[in-house]
C-alpha cells in the first residue's frame, strides 16, 4: 500500500460501506465492524507551511500505510484535516488487538518522507467496535471519536470506546444525581397480608420516573448505585421519606401493629454509623421504630458475621424488627436462620409452587415453615400470584403473604385509602 | 488512572495508596489539606477525598470546588450521617465510600465512576 494519491473523504464512507456490505447500514452490526480514529497532531502546521495539496498527499501516504496494517477489507478516510478514520467492515473479535493498535500508533507517528523531507507527528488513537458501540455506522464512528477525545484528555495514546452497556451505565450514573436533586424518586408500597387476609403492613419500594426514559427499573439503577457508593445518597432519601411517612401514619393511627418494611443495602448496614443514622431519622421525624421492619438480603450475611450480629441486635434493641429477604435465592442455609438475630424470614417467590402438584416445592415451603416455627420466626411468602398458591399457603398455616394476587405496589394515598384508614376495608379483595 | 488523594490520616492514606498502586493506578500525591497538591490537579483523572481535612477547607467544600472544575471526586470517609450525606450529595461526586471499606469496594467504585468520565 502507500500508493494512494488522495484519501477518500468523509462523504465517500457511506457510499463505500453500502457497496461493501450490499445491505443497509443497520446490517453492519450483524457483520461486526471496527473503527480507528487517528489524530495526527502537527499536520495542520504542515498544511499551513506547504499548502493543501502537499498535506493531502502526506495524509494519503499515512492512510495508505495504516490501511496496509489492517485486514484487506479496511479503508481509510480523510475525516478532518488532521484526522484519519479507518473502518474495518468485517471484524471478528480480537483481530485488532493491543499490538496492532500500538503498531498503528507507531506508523502514524512516522517519520513520513515526502519530497525529500521527513515529518513526525504526535499521535493518538481511538478504537471502537460493533456491536459493542451500538448498531449503526454512526454509533461506531461516534464511539471511536469519543474514545480518541478521552485518550487526548487523559494524556493517553490509545483510547478504547465504551461498550453500549458501559455508555448506558455512565449516563445512568450522571442521571442518578439529577434524580435526587429533581425529586424523580418516589416510594410505592406493596401491601402485605396475614393469613386471615388482613393488611399487616407494606413494603416500601423505590421507583424512579426518569423525565426522558420513563420508569427505570430498580434492578438497573440500584446495583449501579451500590457499586459507585451513591447508594448512600439513595438510601438516605428512602429512609428520610419513609420515616416521615411512618410518623404521619402513626400520628393518624393508621399503623397499630402493622409494619412498614424498608430494604437496607449491605453497604449501608455494615456502615458503623447506620444505627446513629436511624436514630437521627427517628429524632427528626419522631417515628416510632415499632412499626418499622428492616429488610436485609442473604448477601448481607456474607459480610463479617460478628459485625452483622452486633448491628442487627442493636436494631432490635432500638425496637425495629428484622426480616431476611429473598430467602432461597443465594447461599441459603437453615443454619443462617439460627445464627443471626432475625424476626421474620421472607421466602423467595422462586420457591413458591405454582400448584400443589409441584410436590418438591410444596415440601420445601412446608419444611421452612416448620423450621421457622422451631426458631420462633415469622414466615412470609413473597410472589403469590394465584388462588391455588393462596389456598396452599393457608392450608399449611403460612403467617404472612405478599404478591400481585392481592395487590400491586401502590402510591401512599392509595395504600391509606384502600388498606390503612380505619374505616376502609383492610382485607384483601381477592 | 492518575489519582490524587486528600486524607488527613496518614495510615489510611498509605493503605489506600498501596491498594491503588497494586492495582495499576498512579497515585500523584497524598495530601492532608486541600491547600496542598493544587499543582497536581491538572494531571488527576480522579480525586479521592476525605471529608475531614487539615486546614481551612473541608473535604466537601473541596469537592464542591473540584466539581466546578470538572475534576471527578469520590469521597472516602467515616461519615455517613444524614446531614453529611446531603451536603456531599450537593457536590455531585462520582462515588461515596464509607470507611472501613474493602479493597473491592474501593476498586469497584473507581471503576464504576470512571465510566462517567473516562
Amino acid at each position: 500500500m502507500g500508493e494512494l494519491e488522495y484519501l477518500p473523504e468523509r462523504h465517500d464512507l457511506y457510499d463505500w460501506i453500502e457497496r461493501w456490505s450490499d445491505t443497509t447500514l443497520a446490517g453492519l452490526s450483524e457483520v461486526r465492524a471496527a473503527a480507528i480514529m487517528v489524530e495526527l497532531n502537527g499536520l495542520q502546521e504542515v498544511q499551513r507551511a506547504n499548502g493543501h495539496r502537499f498535506s493531502d498527499r502526506l495524509l494519503a501516504q499515512i492512510g495508505g500505510q495504516i490501511q496496509g496494517e489492517l485486514p484487506p477489507a479496511a479503508r481509510c478516510f480523510n475525516w478532518h484535516n488532521s484526522r484519519i478514520l479507518a473502518v474495518v467492515p468485517d471484524h471478528p473479535e480480537g483481530v485488532i488487538d493491543d499490538d496492532i493498535l500500538s503498531m498503528l500508533l507507531q506508523v502514524a507517528e512516522g517519520p513520513h518522507e515526502l519530497a525529500d523531507r521527513a515529518f513526525r507527528f504526535q499521535s493518538a488513537i481511538g478504537f471502537s467496535t460493533l456491536p459493542q458501540a451500538g448498531e449503526t455506522l454512526d454509533d461506531l464512528i461516534t464511539a471511536a471519536q469519543q474514545a480518541l477525545e478521552n485518550a487526548l484528555k487523559t494524556n493517553r495514546t490509545v483510547g478504547e470506546g465504551k461498550s453500549v452497556e458501559e455508555a448506558e451505565t455512565a449516563v445512568l450514573l450522571n442521571d442518578l444525581h439529577n434524580a435526587l436533586k429533581n425529586d424523580e424518586f418516589f416510594l410505592k408500597y406493596q401491601p402485605q397480608f396475614s393469613r386471615d387476609l388482613r393488611c399487616s403492613g407494606a413494603e416500601a419500594l423505590i421507583r424512579w420516573e426518569h423525565p426522558e426514559r420513563g420508569t427505570v427499573s430498580p434492578g438497573l439503577f440500584l446495583p449501579l448505585a451500590e457499586r459507585s457508593g451513591l447508594i448512600h445518597f439513595v438510601s438516605n432519601w428512602v429512609f428520610k421519606t419513609a420515616f416521615e411517612r411512618v410518623a404521619e401514619w402513626q400520628d393518624k393511627g393508621y399503623l397499630n401493629d402493622r409494619t412498614i418494611a424498608l430494604n437496607v443495602s449491605p453497604t449501608q448496614l455494615t456502615s458503623e454509623q447506620f444505627p446513629e443514622f436511624l436514630k437521627e431519622q427517628q429524632r427528626r421525624t419522631e417515628a416510632e421504630p415499632d412499626n418499622i421492619e428492616i429488610e436485609i438480603t442473604e448477601k448481607t450475611l456474607d459480610s463479617d458475621p460478628d459485625v452483622i450480629v452486633e448491628r442487627l441486635e442493636s436494631l432490635q434493641a432500638q425496637g425495629y424488627s428484622v426480616a431476611l429477604d429473598d430467602f432461597g435465592t443465594g447461599y441459603s442455609s437453615v443454619q443462617r436462620l439460627a445464627d443471626f438475630p432475625l424476626d421474620r424470614v421472607k421466602v423467595d417467590r422462586s420457591l413458591l409452587p405454582a400448584s400443589q402438584d409441584d410436590e418438591r416445592r410444596c415440601e420445601i415451603v412446608r419444611f421452612l415453615i416448620r423450621i421457622a416455627d422451631v426458631l420462633d420466626l415469622d414466615v412470609f411468602v413473597e410472589g403469590v400470584e394465584t388462588d391455588k398458591q393462596l389456598e396452599f399457603l393457608q392450608q399449611i398455616q403460612c403467617q404472612y403473604m405478599q404478591g400481585f394476587y392481592f395487590e400491586h405496589p401502590l402510591n401512599h394515598d392509595k395504600l391509606v385509602e384502600d388498606y390503612l384508614r380505619e374505616e376502609s376495608s383492610t382485607e384483601a379483595t381477592v | 488512572m492518575n489519582i490524587l488523594i486528600f486524607e488527613d490520616e496518614q495510615i489510611s492514606a498509605m493503605e489506600c495508596k498501596e491498594i491503588l498502586e497494586e492495582n495499576g493506578h498512579d497515585v500523584l500525591g497524598v495530601h492532608a489539606s486541600f491547600g496542598q497538591g493544587q499543582d497536581q490537579l491538572d494531571e488527576a483523572d480522579l480525586v479521592l477525598m476525605d471529608i475531614r481535612l487539615d486546614g481551612e477547607v473541608d473535604g466537601i467544600e473541596a469537592g464542591r470546588r473540584l466539581n466546578d472544575q470538572d475534576v471527578p471526586v469520590i469521597y472516602v470517609t467515616a461519615h455517613s450521617d444524614s446531614s453529611t450525606l446531603s451536603e456531599a450529595q450537593s457536590t455531585y461526586p462520582a462515588g461515596y465510600i464509607v470507611k472501613p471499606y474493602t479493597e473491592d469496594e474501593l476498586l469497584t467504585a473507581i471503576e464504576t465512576a470512571s465510566l462517567s468520565f473516562g
